[in-house]
């Protein structure tokens, strides 16, 4: 018999969600395998221009993926994996942005680690951007950047962060308010 | 503010290196967790008989233990295929239990914190101050089982249930939910009571709760509930934002829509440069809209959307001024409003219901 961790990457066929998830809730690692291939890069994205940097990046994937994994098969609905899987990213991203506040080292972070851009020259206003959303609370920087940077829909931030509709708008809005008026904008 | 958005879009730095030592790394932690409940499960399995029983039932059981079974990968994969470790089927985890002495077993998942408040033969109190909790009651009808979240109250006579505590970015409670899986649940969270049976879920916002007990119910506290939200200050001037928002939400909450609309007045009259003032007049313009007060909603609404074009909610805020300036009898300023919207939101969810409103104003 071949094997078949060898095998199946040249032979692979487009599975769905849903036949990953109900794969990996028998125990398929490769099914796992794939779940990850397919979202943990999406997952990363949103964890970093929710942290704006990267110091931690790779460990709040993990746990992400550690949680999921032991948390499958509460999900209700397995179509929906990836605002699942950001759901928990975002959780434990939050964690670690208050855990972070409390140790009141996220502005020496910030100096040296914000957001990575490719020109120098473009990364001035990503810096500028994150000081500015460093002074506003997680609460409101989450479902901001959730929104206006990954370009998530109101419903699918409202979800992420375990809210409301409306308590996201208004999130949302009182974000932009705030960073309005320390980037100079137009509150 | 567009080019540092523009600017924290770049791309992510995450390699296909990354995404395969990460995954490594997914990999082992959950087979060591895997590997630490087999371990416990194993433990009280041991504690419970006899070494040779014992010994009997491993020869049995360890074979067909499905936690311990591997996904059929040959062992000639090439070297440097990714490390293939057992997932264990469902139910995947083994979570701490705290078994209390009427034989009713609390299941405390993730970083869940209960505390027995009262154990006696008439009356078991526990209180859950975080994390999901699956409480497993024996029945027992000469007793009550209260579990108290954040002072939301689950009573039940012999049920199975689960109970969710979400904290909120500062670690204090903001939503409790509630999911049955058989029996009968009475969950009261101060402001009403609600029955749940076998598959009913019920979701409860402690913060509104809490708010509309303050004002709705003369109930006084009692000491073992958990924290509640406090409203705070800003010194000796008047209430705060926070205290306004409060009493706007509490007073909405239990329908008195004039204080509600006070509360909300103040607080854009006393905190006008304040951000949350920007919401706060999209709220005032519901809260007037649902007194029948048209002109005075739709003056909120304006303002709303005039503080902010670009906000988030200047589109649906120009939308209902022009809404509620038609059922003001205001057709000039309806017809502008929902002119001016038109031409501002080009796509917007709104486009439809404006034209309407243009077509039925005279």
């Amino acid at each position: 018999m071949p094997a078949l961790a060898h095998v199946l990457p040249l032979t692979r066929v487009a599975h769905s969600d849903e036949e990953l998830v109900a794969r990996v809730l028998r125990g398929d690692t490769v099914a796992f395998r794939d779940l990850y291939g397919r979202h943990g890069r999406y997952v990363a994205g949103v964890i970093y221009r929710v942290m704006g940097d990267d110091a931690e990046l790779e460990d709040i994937v993990q746990d992400t993926f550690v949680r999921a994994a032991e948390r499958l098969h509460t999900l209700r609905t397995p179509a929906q994996v990836r605002p699942w899987l950001v759901t928990i990213a975002v959780r434990l991203t939050q964690s670690r942005l208050a855990r972070r506040r409390r140790r009141s080292f996220i502005r020496h972070q910030l100096t040296g680690a914000v957001a990575t851009v490719s020109d120098p020259r473009d990364r001035a206003p990503a810096d500028e951007l994150y000081s500015a959303l460093d002074q506003v609370p997680d609460k409101l920087r989450v479902p901001w950047i959730l929104h206006r940077i990954e370009g998530q829909r109101l419903e699918e931030v409202a979800q992420a962060c375990g809210v409301s509709l409306a308590t996201v708008k208004r999130r949302i809005a009182d974000a932009q308010v705030r960073l309005d008026r320390r980037l100079g904008g137009t509150p | 503010m567009e080019a540092a958005r523009r600017a924290a879009q770049a791309p992510v730095p995450w390699d296909d290196l990354r995404q395969r030592r990460v995954l490594d790394r997914v990999q082992a932690s959950v087979a060591a967790r895997a590997e630490v409940r087999r371990r416990r499960r194993l433990g009280s399995v041991l504690a419970g008989v006899s070494a040779a029983a014992a010994a009997v039932l491993l020869s049995i059981a360890w074979p067909s233990d499905p936690v311990e079974e591997p996904i059929a990968v040959a062992s000639s994969a090439a070297p440097d295929a990714v490390s293939v470790v057992p997932l264990p089927s469902i139910p995947y985890a083994t979570w701490p239990q705290l078994r209390l002495p009427d034989d009713s077993v609390a299941e405390l998942r993730f970083d869940a914190r209960v505390d027995v408040d009262v154990q006696r033969d008439d009356l078991v109190r526990l209180l859950q101050h975080r994390g999901e909790v699956r409480y497993e009651v024996a029945p027992d009808r000469s007793r009550s089982f209260v579990v108290d979240a954040a002072g939301v109250e689950v009573r039940v006579v012999g049920t199975v249930f689960t109970v969710t505590l979400d904290e909120s970015l500062d670690g204090r409670p903001q939503r409790v939910e509630i999911a049955v899986e058989r029996g009968l649940v009475e969950v009261d969270s101060g402001a009403r009571v609600a029955e749940l049976g076998p598959g009913d879920h019920l979701s409860v916002d402690v913060n509104e709760h809490v708010a509309a007990r303050a004002l709705a119910d003369d109930e006084p506290e009692r000491p073992s509930r958990a924290a509640r939200p406090s409203v705070s200050t800003s010194g000796s001037t008047g209430p705060s934002v926070d205290a306004l928002l409060s009493k706007a939400d509490a007073a909405r909450a239990s329908g008195d829509l004039p204080a509600a609309a006070a509360a909300l007045s103040e607080l854009v009259r006393r905190y006008s440069s304040d951000p949350r003032a920007y919401s706060a007049y999209f709220q005032l313009g519901k809260v007037e809209r649902a007194r029948g007060r048209h002109a005075a909603a739709a003056a909120a609404f304006d303002k709303c959307w005039k503080r902010a074009p670009q906000g988030p909610l200047a589109e649906d805020a120009s939308a209902e001024a022009a809404v509620s300036w038609k059922a003001a009898g205001r057709a000039d300023r309806a017809r502008a409003a929902a002119e001016a919207y038109l031409a501002r939101h080009r796509a917007g969810t709104h486009q439809d219901r404006m034209r309407a409103l243009l077509a039925e104003l005279p």
